[in-house]
């Protein structure tokens, strides 16, 4: 991983101390385990429950991410995929599509840098 | 046994490196994305695994029924399960904890903190398995000692039967007077030791005890051995002199009984002197040796008192001829032969048909 990289990590709002850490500080694994994130299907699978409206595949697909998101130091979206786990989770869709919003800025711009990487 | 891997349990491939990563320096690493993959691996692998970290919500259920087939198949007792999850609800919690799992680590994890609490919980039931290990070994020693105690046990409570049957053997075969004693007294008093037992538990007799008190009944009289045959076998009358001299066969009883002492139980041994010594005895206090009273006598020689009285009646003697059953039963019962406790009366008003039956059995038998 360049430096470019990982300020573009950094900036995309990935802790890489704490992600580093988790990992025995071994880059290698991280990098592998952050491209092997753009195969992830929680994302794409959480929208698209989202339109289905099929709330329990959403609430699903929202937990799995925000584990994911959280192991890999992705604390931006880490923490917006907390508000929408948590409106799933209480059934309550007021403003999901706007807090859904959050979660798909700070999933694109982590993509953008990590689709650069290989 | 050697529990030197980790299985690591989650459906997301990436959180399954991150833990491996982690712990792949000082252990094995097993992994399954799902239950039933989890379950085979312990199948095979329960004896070899030292923790198991369980990511609570998995694609098609969550990991209560890991837990639930860990906890019925008995792995949990010797493996921890540290459910890692990126759940906050406090239920989901209170639900893991319920079902056994040792810990719960949230997503994201410290990876110091991780491999902490993996080691503590290792560590921990380690220690506890061994501990176990240790018990069952020495449960094991014990019952080997046990076994050996009982056997030993068992021979000196049949060697010493067999010496008291050597002994009765030789008294019924010089003196006239215990001719047939032996097995009938026996007969008799294992009938009404069974009553007492059944319907008077306030005298706490076990079956042992009804056995041991048959089994030694047949030794009330031993003491006559050191009575002089012209007493003895006097085909009249004693004076009152030679009466004395007889009643001391209680007391005479009990010095041959003391050289036995070696070769009895100790508990048969105490019966044994409570019976040479107190079958004489009356429940009015008018008895001999002592004039003990009431309960005061020893439930056993109160059981052999009564089956000796009933005895001597039914047999002949040098001075008497034997009487019928039924008059027997009728002489005992209105205490022209002794006075016992109500509560002996009960059980030998209960035992009658038995007693009887036995007797004609073995006439049958003589015939």
């Amino acid at each position: 991983m360049n430096q470019e990289i990982k300020e573009g990590l950094s900036a995309a709002g990935v802790n890489m101390k704490e992600a580093l850490e988790r990992l025995m500080n071994n880059e290698m694994l991280l990098e592998r385990l952050l491209i092997k994130f753009k195969a992830d299907k929680n994302f794409p699978g959480l929208e698209k429950a989202l339109g289905e409206q099929n709330y329990e595949e959403a609430f699903h697909c929202a937990h799995t991410l925000k584990g994911v998101a959280g192991n890999l130091g992705m604390k931006k979206l880490m923490e917006a995929d907390i508000v929408v786990v948590e409106k799933l989770r209480s059934q309550n869709y007021d403003g999901l599509e706007a807090d859904m919003e959050e979660v798909r800025a700070a999933y694109n711009s982590v993509m953008d840098v990590i689709q650069k990487m290989g | 046994m050697n529990r030197h891997k980790i299985l690591v349990v989650d459906d997301v491939e990436s959180n399954r490196m991150i833990l491996a990563e982690i712990f792949r320096r000082d252990y094995q690493i097993l992994e399954a994305s799902d239950v039933k993959t989890t379950l085979q691996i312990l199948e095979k692998s329960s004896g070899e695994t030292a923790a198991v970290l369980l990511d609570w919500h998995l694609s098609e259920e969550d990991g209560s029924r890991v837990l639930e087939e860990m906890k019925q198949k008995g792995w949990m007792n010797h493996i921890p399960v540290l459910v890692v999850t990126a759940e906050q609800s406090i239920d989901t919690e209170k639900q893991c904890i319920g079902l056994g799992a040792a810990d719960m680590i949230r997503k994201p994890f410290d990876s110091d903190v991780i491999r902490k609490r993996v080691d503590n919980n290792i560590s921990l039931y380690q220690h506890k398995n061994h501990m176990e290990e240790k018990v069952q070994e020495q449960n094991q020693i014990l019952r080997k000692q046990y076994a050996v105690m009982k056997l030993q046990a068992d021979k000196l409570k049949k060697s010493s039967q067999q010496m008291i049957d050597i002994v009765c053997n030789i008294l019924e075969h010089h003196y006239p007077e215990f001719d047939e004693n032996t097995q009938t007294v026996r007969e008799i008093s294992r009938i009404i030791g069974r009553k007492v037992q059944a319907h008077y538990p306030e005298y706490k007799l076990t079956d042992a005890d009804v056995e041991a008190i048959a089994e030694l009944a047949a030794l009330r009289d031993i003491g006559k051995l050191l009575i002089s045959d012209h007493v003895l076998f006097k085909p009249a009358k004693l004076t009152r002199e030679e009466k004395e001299y007889m009643k001391s066969h209680t007391t005479k009883g009990c010095e041959i009984m003391k050289m036995m002492k070696g070769i009895q139980t100790p508990d048969d041994h105490r019966k044994s002197m409570e019976i040479c010594r107190y079958h004489h005895e009356r429940y009015d206090g008018k008895g001999y040796p002592e004039g003990l009273k009431g309960d005061e006598i020893p439930i056993s020689a109160q059981i052999v008192s009564v089956v000796d009285a009933y005895h001597a009646l039914i047999s002949e003697r040098i001075y008497k001829r034997a009487y019928p059953k039924e008059e027997a039963y009728y002489m005992v019962l209105g205490g022209e032969c002794g006075i016992f406790s109500p509560k002996i009366m009960e059980c030998f008003r209960m035992s009658r048909r038995e007693i009887e039956a036995i007797n004609s059995e073995e006439r049958e038998e003589k015939l």
